[in-house]
C-alpha cells in the first residue's frame, strides 16, 4: 500500500513537472515558407524535415528551425480562446532551436517576434544571453560578441542587473555582448526607414498581426522627431567596435 | 528645426502692419458671411504641422544585407510638442468678390489677403494601432479690396480670427478622424474693428490619405454645425454643413501642384434655405528654400440655393508668397 501511495505520488510529480516544462500549448503553424526551410528534430538531426506552408509542427520540443541563404520562415503560435498568439519570423541562414516556446538558442541569423500578449522571451548564443519581458514586436540579429535588439513596437524591459534604465520603447536599439550579457546604451533608429527597408517586416506575403501597431510607433517618431544623423548602423566586429557608415547629407534636419 | 531668420520675422511682421494699416484706410458694404475662403488654407496649415517625413525606399548598400533593414540612428522629442508658424500673402483678382448672382454688386476688383497661421501640436501619442494628436491653431486672416473705387468706398475690408481645437486620430491605413472645435470671427477693418460675423463649429472630419509613389492624395469628409451671430440678424446664418474635399499633392522638382475639389452642402436652421456649394483649386508653389515658398493658383467657386438670388459663381485668380516654419 505504501508502495502504490509513493508511485502515485510521483506518477503525480512527474505530471506536475511536465505541465510546468510547457507553460502553454505549442503546436505552431508554419504561416509562409519562401525558398526551402527545414525543422531539424533533437533526436534525428541528420534528418532535417522540410517545411511546408500551413503545416502544423506536432514535434516535441526541442527542435531547430532552419533557412538557407534567400529562404524564410514564418511559424505562427494560433490563439485560442486561452491563449494569445505570436508569429516567429527567421530571415535567410537563420537557424534557431526553440528549447520552449519562448526559450530559444540561436545558432546564427535575425529573428523577428510579433506578439500582442505580455511575456518573457529568452535568447542564447554561444556567445551571450538575453532574457527580455514586455509585449511588442522586435528583431533579433545575432553579431560576433552577441545580439542586436530593436524594439519595432511596443514596450520591453531587461532585468534591472543588466541595464540601468531598463525599459524599451519603440526604436530603441540595443547592443548585447558577452556571457555576462552586458547591454550598450539604448539609441533611438528611425522606424519608418526600418519598416521600409527590412525583409524581416516586408518580404512575406502576409502582414503581421501586430502590422497596424508598427504603423502608428513610426507615425509618432516621425512627428516626434528631432534630427537624424548621417549615419546608418552596421554590424559589431569581432573586436567590439560598431560599424557605424557615413552618409552624405541630404535632407533638412541631418546632422 | 527650420532656421527662422531675423530678417524673415521682420519681414513678415512689416507685411502683416502695412496690410492692417492700408486695410484701416478702406471701406465696404454687405458680403456673404457665410461663404468661408480660407477653409483650405486652415486644412494645409494643418497638414503642414502633420505631415510626415518622406520614407526613402531601400538603398543599395551593403549595410542593406541585412534582413533587419537599415538602422539610422535619430534624435526624437520626449512628447512630441510642435509648432508650425506660416504666413502667407495673396495678390489677386476677383471676377466677383462681393459673391453676388448679378445686378449692381456683381463687380470685379483685386484682393490682397495676409494671414498668419499659428498651428500647436501638443504632443503625439502611440495608441497601439492608431497614433493621437492634439492640436490647437490660431491664424489671422487680413481681406483688403483695391482696384475698383466703389468697393473700396464701402467697408468690405475685414479680418477673420479662426482659434481651432482638434484631435486628430490617425490609423495605419491611411485613415484619420477629426473632431475638432472651431471659432472664427470677423472684423470690420473700419467702425472700430466692430465684430461684422461669428460662427462656433463643432465638427466631426474623416480623412483617408494615400499616396502613388511621390503623389500623396487625402480626402476629407465633414461634418459641422455652425451657431452664427452676424450683423445680418443674430443667429440668421445658422447651418449644418457637410463637405467632401478631395485633393492632390504633386512635387516635381522644386515645385508642388495641389489641385483639389470642395463640395459642401448647407442647410440653415432659421431660414427655409439649402445651399449647395463648390470650389475647384489648382495651386502651383515653388519652394525657393525650405521655409519659402511662391504660389499661383486659380479657384472657381460655385453656389447653388434653394433661395432666389443667392447662387454666385466667382473665379479667384492670383499669385502669393508663403513663409514657414517648423519647431
Amino acid at each position: 500500500m505504501r508502495l502504490l501511495r509513493s508511485r502515485f505520488t510521483l506518477c503525480i510529480f512527474i505530471l506536475l513537472f511536465a505541465h510546468k516544462g510547457t507553460a502553454f500549448p505549442f503546436s505552431p503553424i508554419v504561416r509562409s515558407s519562401l525558398g526551402e526551410a527545414f525543422l531539424v528534430l533533437k533526436n534525428n538531426p541528420s534528418t532535417p524535415i522540410l517545411l511546408e506552408e500551413n503545416q502544423t509542427i506536432d514535434a516535441t520540443l526541442p527542435y531547430s528551425a532552419v533557412t538557407p541563404v534567400d529562404s524564410y520562415l514564418e511559424i505562427e503560435s494560433p490563439s485560442s480562446e486561452t491563449f494569445s498568439g505570436f508569429s516567429l519570423r527567421l530571415g535567410q541562414s537563420s537557424g534557431i532551436e526553440i528549447r520552449k516556446p519562448t526559450s530559444f538558442y540561436i545558432f546564427k541569423g535575425t529573428f523577428l517576434v510579433a506578439d500582442k500578449s505580455t511575456r518573457q522571451w529568452m535568447f542564447e548564443s554561444n556567445s551571450s544571453v538575453i532574457q527580455i519581458n514586455g509585449s511588442g514586436t522586435f528583431m533579433i540579429e545575432t553579431t560576433p560578441l552577441g545580439f542586436k535588439l530593436i524594439i519595432l513596437e511596443g514596450l520591453y524591459s531587461l532585468p534591472e542587473s543588466q541595464m540601468t534604465n531598463s525599459s524599451l520603447t519603440s526604436g530603441d536599439l540595443i547592443l548585447i555582448s558577452g556571457p555576462s550579457a552586458k547591454v550598450s546604451q539604448s539609441m533611438q533608429v528611425e522606424l519608418p526607414l526600418i519598416l521600409n527597408s527590412s525583409r524581416l517586416v516586408n518580404y512575406f506575403p502576409n502582414k503581421l498581426s501586430t502590422h497596424s501597431r508598427l504603423i502608428s510607433a513610426a507615425q509618432v517618431q516621425a512627428l516626434r522627431m528631432k534630427s537624424k544623423y548621417n549615419a546608418f548602423i552596421g554590424g559589431v566586429s569581432e573586436d567590439r567596435q560598431l560599424r557605424i557608415w557615413k552618409v552624405p547629407s541630404s535632407e533638412k534636419g541631418d546632422k | 528645426m527650420k532656421k527662422v531668420t531675423f530678417s524673415s520675422i521682420l519681414f513678415v511682421t512689416l507685411i502683416v502692419v502695412q496690410s492692417m494699416l492700408w486695410a484701416k484706410t478702406n471701406e465696404g458694404f454687405s458680403r456673404q458671411y457665410d461663404y468661408r475662403p480660407e477653409t483650405i488654407d486652415q486644412y494645409k496649415a494643418r497638414q503642414a504641422l502633420l505631415r510626415k517625413s518622406n520614407i526613402k525606399k531601400n538603398q543599395a548598400h551593403e549595410i542593406a544585407k541585412s534582413d533587419v533593414g537599415l538602422q539610422r540612428p535619430v534624435e526624437t522629442k520626449k512628447k512630441g510638442l510642435g509648432y508650425h508658424l506660416g504666413f502667407s500673402s495673396k495678390i489677386y483678382y476677383s471676377n466677383n468678390p462681393l459673391s453676388t448672382e448679378s445686378g449692381l454688386y456683381k463687380i470685379s476688383a483685386g484682393i490682397w489677403e495676409n494671414s498668419i497661421h499659428n498651428n500647436f501640436l501638443l504632443g503625439a501619442y502611440d495608441l497601439r494601432g492608431s497614433t493621437f494628436s492634439p492640436l490647437i491653431g490660431i491664424s489671422y486672416t487680413s481681406f483688403s479690396h483695391f482696384g475698383n473705387e466703389s468697393i473700396r468706398k464701402q467697408n468690405m475690408d475685414f479680418g477673420s480670427l479662426n482659434l481651432n481645437f482638434a484631435g486628430i486620430f490617425s490609423f495605419g491605413n491611411g485613415w484619420s478622424v477629426r473632431p475638432s472645435l472651431g471659432y472664427t470671427s470677423d472684423f470690420s477693418h473700419k467702425s472700430n474693428s466692430s465684430q461684422l460675423y461669428s460662427q462656433l463649429s463643432p465638427s466631426l472630419a474623416l480623412s483617408k490619405n494615400f499616396s502613388i509613389g511621390k503623389i500623396n492624395s487625402f480626402a476629407d469628409w465633414s461634418l459641422a454645425y455652425n451657431f452664427t451671430d452676424s450683423e445680418l440678424g443674430g443667429d440668421f446664418l445658422d447651418r449644418f454643413e457637410t463637405a467632401l474635399t478631395w485633393g492632390l499633392f504633386i512635387p516635381f522638382s522644386n515645385f508642388e501642384f495641389s489641385p483639389y475639389v470642395r463640395v459642401s452642402l448647407s442647410d440653415y436652421s432659421n431660414q427655409s434655405k439649402t445651399d449647395l456649394g463648390a470650389n475647384l483649386g489648382l495651386d502651383l508653389s515653388y519652394n525657393i528654400t525650405e521655409w519659402m515658398a511662391l504660389r499661383i493658383y486659380s479657384t472657381l467657386s460655385t453656389r447653388r440655393s434653394s433661395k432666389e438670388n443667392m447662387d454666385f459663381t466667382r473665379v479667384d485668380t492670383g499669385t502669393g508668397a508663403s513663409l514657414n516654419a517648423r519647431f
